[in-house]
């Protein structure tokens, strides 16, 4: 799969429109969907999505292997651009409150098989988070906040947030290596 | 910054939420400190699952039509259609601006920085472009900085020369007295390099093509406009205007 990428990318530099295509259409789902799980508004998720393949486009040269997987960099690419969204819109105020993100999710039909597996153990690892730890995560990773700002947020010394996002973010690693662990021996998914 | 502080920018390089100087302060210290390029690859890992987590939304009704669309659009037709610096048979390239400049940078000997001044109907490098074996190799778009305006384009073209670099710039601020636009090179170690000087004219446009050939190897990180107090600054004095990551 991830080959097949690359091999799509180095045709999309030879502008070939078609590769592009295939490209969006194997990534709309799972970008948008993650544009939106950032800034929970459409629109805006409809317009990063636009700035991600509008970059693959016209920068020549934007993604070589040296970034590791495609898959990964491109959805490091959506986070940046949801990111600078986030802050360009004004109402950047911070709630601890989560919307539904973190919470489990009901069943969804027409999925990539990976990604729904995945979704599943992320989300029971997350679940099993404290709940600062969720909260930190939640803050760092998708909202993309200074470190000044979590520390204002929480309440906490600037000096102990790293430390903090640090062990959420291992804690959270941890968690999802022993949930595959377990389903690699008993998981039954039917 | 002491080496200590430096290091307690990664989570804030990682979320982009620090100045352009910042960034290229810490991206300097990145080369050299083994510590923050582990701890930098550790929160890419322990974060790489994270956005699968999300909930599967539908996008958008039509969306894919539209950004397809504006994507194709976007590389076809360039953005300042104002006043375009359009040669008229030029539609072999998809990067249309940068034609004029290219037959200019034909007309420059590589080893000198030249500059010129546009004029208003961009006749002064009206000659066709020439069907060449020029390579675009990174094409970027300048952001602005705070309190100032202007935009510009900046790509770099491999030629059988060597490296040029074409950067055109418009709506920027008028000059004053000796002032000029100074465009700047930064490598991985953070070192700036003089890499064209251009003045604008009544509208506020500018152009420069430079050649790279500086001795040894640079891995370039990031190109910035500054504006200078005089044209021959060798490092900056002035404020950036512009900057791009490369």
């Amino acid at each position: 799969m991830s080959e097949h990428d690359i091999e799509l990318y180095a045709r999309l530099q030879a502008k070939d429109k078609r590769a592009l295509e295939i490209l969006y259409d194997r990534y709309e789902k799972l970008l948008f969907s993650f544009a939106y799980r950032m800034t929970g508004r459409r629109d805006l998720s409809e317009e990063i999505v636009q700035d991600v393949f509008l970059k693959l486009w016209t920068k020549p040269g934007i993604y070589d292997d040296t970034k590791g997987k495609f898959s990964s960099w491109i959805l490091t690419v959506t986070r940046y651009a949801a990111i600078d969204c986030l802050r360009k819109k004004d109402d950047n105020h911070v709630e601890l409150e989560d919307r539904d993100a973190l919470k489990s999710s009901g069943p969804s039909v027409e999925e990539v098989a990976e990604w729904k597996e995945k979704r599943h153990e992320i989300r029971t690892a997350i679940n099993q988070l404290a709940e600062e730890q969720k909260q930190i995560v939640e803050l760092f990773y998708f909202k993309g906040l200074s470190q000044q700002k979590i520390a204002d947020t929480f309440e906490i010394p600037l000096g102990t947030v790293k430390g903090r996002i640090r062990l959420a973010l291992k804690h959270l690693h941890k968690k999802i290596g022993g949930i595959k662990e377990g389903r690699d021996h008993s998981y039954d998914r039917t | 910054m002491t080496e200590h502080k430096t290091c307690e920018c990664l989570l804030d390089y990682f979320n982009d939420t620090l100045t352009d100087e910042e960034k290229s302060q810490f991206e300097h210290h990145l080369a050299t400190c083994k510590d923050c390029r582990d701890e930098l690859q550790e929160l890419n890992m322990l974060t790489a699952d994270l956005p699968f987590s999300a909930e599967l939304t539908e996008p958008n009704e039509g969306m894919k039509d539209r950004i397809l669309a504006s994507v194709f659009e976007e590389s076809e037709v360039p953005e300042e259609t104002e006043t375009p610096i359009v040669i008229k048979e030029s539609k072999r390239r998809n990067y249309r601006w940068l034609q004029p400049l290219l037959a200019a940078s034909l007309l420059l000997s590589l080893s000198a920085n030249a500059y010129f001044y546009l004029n208003q109907n961009g006749q002064e490098i009206s000659n066709p472009p020439r069907e060449g074996t020029d390579e675009i190799v990174k094409q970027v778009q300048l952001a602005v900085s705070e309190g100032y305006e202007g935009t510009a384009e900046a790509a770099m073209i491999k030629k059988e020369e060597g490296m040029a670099l074409v950067v055109q710039a418009s709506n920027l601020k008028p000059l004053t007295g000796n002032e000029a636009y100074q465009v700047w090179l930064i490598d991985e170690a953070g070192e700036k390099f003089r890499a064209g000087t251009f003045r604008t004219n009544t509208e506020g446009k500018g152009a420069v093509t430079y050649s790279v050939n500086y001795e040894g190897e640079h891995n370039w990180t990031t190109i910035a406009v500054t504006l200078e107090p005089t044209p021959d600054s060798q490092q900056p004095k002035g404020d950036i205007v512009l900057a791009s990551q490369l």
